[in-house]
């Protein structure tokens, strides 16, 4: 009797578990353990580190190791590491545009058998298409981002100009940019004061929002043609408004990298810089700067259209610790993690809760945290990703040397027309 | 010029048979270069006769990765960019860095000084000889520009125009090749014994004749080494262009090189950047062969008559 | 090349000696003395009027190498950057100088062949074989050691070259002498070749330094623990996603350019007397 309830309590066990995995996913039963390795980027360190001290501290049992690049070299070394096969990762930050690319070459592997429904809700829905590929769920956001319009308010009173509004209804069009920049460069006639510059020039995530914004996108609904998109009448129309500004207004300096325009916009040589909401932070500690920030510009005979952009969570399809780096993904995207991360790092919300705390929370009402509640406005409201296509990797490359092509005075047919070609040689690869 | 060193007169081994000795002094190069250089080339070299597709699969596909890229407009392009690259910096750099041993090889504190200064771009690596090149040669924010316009002369695009950008990288390339390339030849006349200029004088030998006559002839082997090696490294050029102007303006200074590294790493198009490579390999080889062809043993006779002079 | 020169060729020479050393210079004096200004706001508020202060700072300020030491750890990258360096110089000397006295002095089957294989070696660039590379690092479980950043650029056909060419020019006449008297080949190589070519050492160990003193990508994926990071990643680290700390840079590179030539200001001497005396090409 006794051996017959044993076996039925285990039997019961059993089924209890396999129910269990089945509707929990996999991961959820098994106690996390073991070692698991973490491909992230150096900038995110403070942020990063400080979920997976919280972590280990949940789980005595479970190593975390933090393998760190250089933003900029970070797709470098995720291409040499995860390239070639190797096991030694489990859980690897993946920029919006490369979750296509790297679920398309295996690298990392699908997470529907460990999302359920009811937490992919949780995150806003728009950033759970960006981490999906061919219906996939393959990557959760992390955080999110926004760029916002910053200026130097004594450029703005040297030309008796008043300040632009916080208001996302008030925003700036770019014509009235270029009119202010041009007040503000002859009433201080030096120059080496700009009117406008981009903090990423050259790159699509501030550029494409021009062409954006007068409704041309770079790609068509495949993500795999250009022709006719990149090289549309509305896309020439926007790429001439950049030529214009650093070769026939000349608001915008010339032969800058990205590298160089906060500097510039520190130095207060710049009146109007585009970036990216979280330079609240450097900005406030730049001593004799005196700034302001309104919402991103738009055309015109255009919308607005306000570039934001998700880091995402992959897991990495050589791990040989699925169930922990699982865990760990719930736990640094979903759970008490993800709050950790975004409070250390100051960075933008990518779930429904948090993003409502920004309207909530009192903190926000003020300058400069209230770069927060517009972001937040904008996410909602006129938010632009970048194209989701397989062949982002090669789009930014040719169209970053586009772009600059224009900006140093290259005809903007001929440039566009270049870019066009390059790309459909490129493309033939996935056809 | 390997024949040469075989056919000198005195060689160590003068046993028959085959000999471990020499095997064994090469074993841990060997073993070194195979284990970390040739048998990654050879792998990349195999990759570029496959596609990957989906998930990484792999297809043997034959020559077709070469046919598309020789179809493509960009590979004439890049291969023009590359030879002329190539052939400009490599000769200007030979030949300034041997004006430059020359005008060094005295012996005074002043030039004692200024050579230990003018080693210095030697030890500054690629990347930081950019950074720092980069900040003259900026097109809005430049100290050149700074200058031109103070001195009221035309404010030039430098690499933002797509005339001068290739230009400018070459200058970086000389500043940077000149003295490390000097440093060689440098070494290469400490070998030389005054006693042959002495004998060269009184033979009566001007300038021109001693420098072409002895000279020349006797840094042959040095020169060898620097102009092959300086090709090979120009065939393969590629920092400047990543960190000064990604290939642009309007691809203007594309080479072969950078195209190779935008196709694996930018693009995730490896056996399109390993079939670039095997090309860039196969012009470096041509290159190289013709080099050792044409300076393979031809010391003119003036030269050794001089040295037997000197010697007697 | 030695004769007497009148006086005006003499002032004619040292004009043109100092225009080519100040041409060499400027960049690094401009570097420099970017890493004493105060702050980054300055580097961009000279460059664009022109003065003095346009090459030179304004104020001098040494807090930036302060920083770079304490709040950076910046000491911890460079002492590994040194210890690659000189290991790698250490074994490069043996290995690759050893294979081109070999090249240079013997005769045996297959040495053309296998010449032309280590010449095509060192062609190919790092950043072509950095997957393959990569793999075979980690079969060999070196991943994340120091055998990783030393042992793949240990053995280097350019260096074996250079090596080749120079020691042709010893004649065979000295190794026979050594022969006769009964010294071993190692005893030859270290006693008789070595000696007489320093020049040469000096060159080809300053060539291997700086390729691993200036080492970037290899290093960053091949030990990307904290404890083994080097000088060029911890730079690189200076630029941000979205700001790049410019003083920084220029104090960690002034740092990057004079190490090494600080290191070759002492063997400047062996440079220019070096072999002189011994007259090896006659």
């Amino acid at each position: 009797m006794k051996k017959n309830t044993g076996k039925l309590m285990g039997a019961l066990l059993i089924l209890v578990m396999l129910t269990g995995m089945l509707s929990l996913g996999a991961a959820a039963e098994s106690a996390p353990s073991g070692t698991i390795t973490v491909l992230s980027f150096t900038e995110y360190h403070a942020a990063v580190q400080a979920a997976i001290d919280a972590y280990t501290a949940l789980n005595p049992n479970v190593t975390v190791n933090l393998e760190e690049y250089p933003y900029a070299e970070y797709n470098d070394a995720v291409t040499i590491k995860l390239g070639s096969q190797s096991q030694d990762f489990d859980v690897v930050m993946t920029d919006a545009t490369m979750v296509s690319s790297y679920a398309y070459r295996g690298w990392i592997s699908s997470m529907d058998a460990y999302f359920t429904q009811d937490e992919k809700a949780l995150f806003a829905s728009a950033l759970v298409k960006t981490g999906a590929f061919e219906g996939q769920f393959m990557a959760p956001p992390l955080c999110n981002s926004c760029q916002a319009l910053f200026y130097n308010k004594d450029l703005l009173d040297a030309a008796g100009i008043a300040y632009p509004s916080q208001n996302p209804a008030k925003r700036l069009t770019w014509e009235e940019i270029v009119t202010m920049s041009q007040q503000v460069m002859e009433s201080l006639n030096d120059k080496t004061i700009y009117g406008l510059t981009f903090e990423q020039v050259d790159r699509p995530y501030q550029i494409l929002p021009l062409p954006n914004s007068l409704g041309a996108t770079a790609f068509g609904e495949d993500g795999l043609t250009v022709d006719g998109y990149l090289n549309s009448d509305n896309f020439k129309k926007a790429m001439q408004w950049y030529s214009d500004i650093h070769n026939v207004a000349n608001i915008s300096p010339k032969g800058t990298t990205a590298a160089d325009s906060n500097g510039l916009f520190m130095a207060g040589k710049i009146v109007f810089l585009t970036g990216n909401i979280f330079n609240y932070n450097t900005f406030g500690k730049t001593e004799g700067l005196n700034w302001g920030y309104t919402a991103f510009p738009y055309f015109a005979d255009g919308a607005a259209a306000t570039p934001t952009d998700s880091w995402h969570v992959g897991l990495s399809s050589g791990s040989q610790n699925v169930p922990t780096a699982v865990d760990f993904i719930k736990y640094f995207t979903l759970g008490e993690g993800n709050s950790i991360f975004l409070e250390t790092r100051g960075a933008f919300a990518a779930t429904i809760s948090a993003l409502e705390k920004y309207s909530s929370d009192a903190k926000y009402d003020e300058f400069p945290l209230s770069i927060f509640r517009l972001a937040s406005y904008e996410a909602q409201n006129t938010a632009f990703p970048r194209p989701s296509t397989l062949a982002y990797g090669e789009f930014e490359t040719i169209i970053g040397s586009t772009f600059s092509d224009i900006r140093n005075g290259v005809d903007v047919t001929e440039a566009l027309d270049s870019a066009v070609s390059q790309l459909d040689t490129q493309l033939t690869m996935y056809q | 010029m390997i024949r040469q060193a075989q056919s000198g007169n005195a060689r160590i081994p003068k046993r028959r048979g085959i000999r471990l000795e020499p095997y064994l002094l090469l074993l841990p190069s060997i073993l070194l270069i195979g284990i970390f250089k040739i048998y990654p080339i050879f792998y990349s070299l195999a990759e570029s006769f496959v596609k990957s597709a989906r998930g990484g699969v792999l297809r043997f596909v034959g020559l077709d990765n070469y046919l598309s890229l020789f179809s493509e407009p960009t590979f004439a392009h890049s291969l023009g960019i590359t030879v002329w690259f190539c052939a400009v910096t490599t000769v200007l750099q030979v030949v300034l860095a041997i004006v430059l041993a020359l005008f060094l090889n005295r012996r005074s504190k002043a030039v004692r000084m200024a050579r230990t200064l003018i080693y210095i771009p030697v030890s500054v690596s690629m990347v930081i000889a950019c950074t720092v090149w980069n900040l003259f040669f900026s097109a809005s924010t430049g100290i050149i520009n700074t200058v031109l316009s103070s001195l009221g002369l035309r404010e030039q695009p430098f690499l933002t125009s797509r005339d001068q950008a290739l230009y400018v990288i070459m200058f970086v390339c000389c500043w940077k090749g000149i003295p490390y390339w000097m440093m060689f030849l440098l070494a290469g006349l400490q070998n030389i014994n005054a006693s042959v200029y002495e004998a060269a004088k009184l033979d009566g030998a001007g300038f021109w004749t001693t420098l072409f006559r002895i000279t020349l002839p006797m840094l042959k082997n040095s020169l060898v080494f620097v102009i092959i090696s300086d090709t090979l490294i120009n065939v393969f050029m590629f920092v400047p262009v990543y960190l000064l102007t990604d290939g642009g303006p309007s691809m203007s200074t594309d080479t072969l090189m950078y195209e190779a590294y935008r196709s694996a790493f930018s693009y995730g198009n490896y056996p399109r950047a390993y079939a670039l490579v095997t090309v860039m390999m196969i012009i470096a080889i041509v290159i190289a062969a013709v080099q050792m062809a044409i300076t393979r043993d031809n010391e003119p006779r003036a030269a050794r008559r001089v040295k037997g002079g000197a010697r007697a | 090349m030695t004769g007497r020169r009148s006086i005006p060729l003499s002032i004619l020479y040292y004009a043109v000696l100092l225009l080519v050393v100040l041409a060499v210079m400027l960049p690094i004096v401009v570097t420099a003395g970017n890493s004493f200004r105060t702050q980054d706001a300055e580097i961009f508020n000279y460059t664009q009027t022109l003065s003095l202060f346009t090459f030179i700072p304004r104020t001098f300020t040494l807090s930036h190498y302060g920083r770079l030491f304490t709040d950076t750890g910046f000491g911890v990258p460079m002492g590994n950057s040194m210890l690659v360096a000189v290991l790698t110089v250490a074994f490069g000397f043996l290995v690759n100088g050893l294979a081109g006295y070999t090249f240079a002095k013997y005769r045996f089957r297959g040495k053309t062949p296998l010449f032309l294989v280590f010449l095509f070696s060192f062609m190919i660039p790092f950043e072509v074989i950095a997957i393959p590379l990569y793999k075979t690092c980690s079969a060999l479980g070196i991943l994340n050691t120091r055998a990783a950043l030393v042992l793949p650029m240990i053995g280097n056909g350019m260096i074996v070259f250079l090596y080749m060419q120079f020691y042709k020019d010893i004649p065979d006449a000295l190794l026979e002498s050594a022969r006769i008297d009964g010294a071993s080949t190692l005893r030859t190589y270290f006693g008789i070749i070595v000696p007489l070519s320093v020049p040469v050492i000096i060159s080809a160990s300053l060539m291997m330094f700086i390729q691993q003193w200036d080492a970037f990508l290899w290093p960053l994926v091949a030990a990307s623990g904290k404890a083994l990071k080097v000088m060029q990643v911890a730079i690189a680290e200076f630029t941000g996603e979205s700001y790049t700390d410019w003083t920084l840079i220029y104090s960690a590179t002034t740092i990057a350019i004079l190490v090494p030539a600080v290191i070759l200001i002492p063997l400047q001497k062996y440079f220019i007397q070096g072999v002189v005396g011994a007259g090896l090409k006659e």
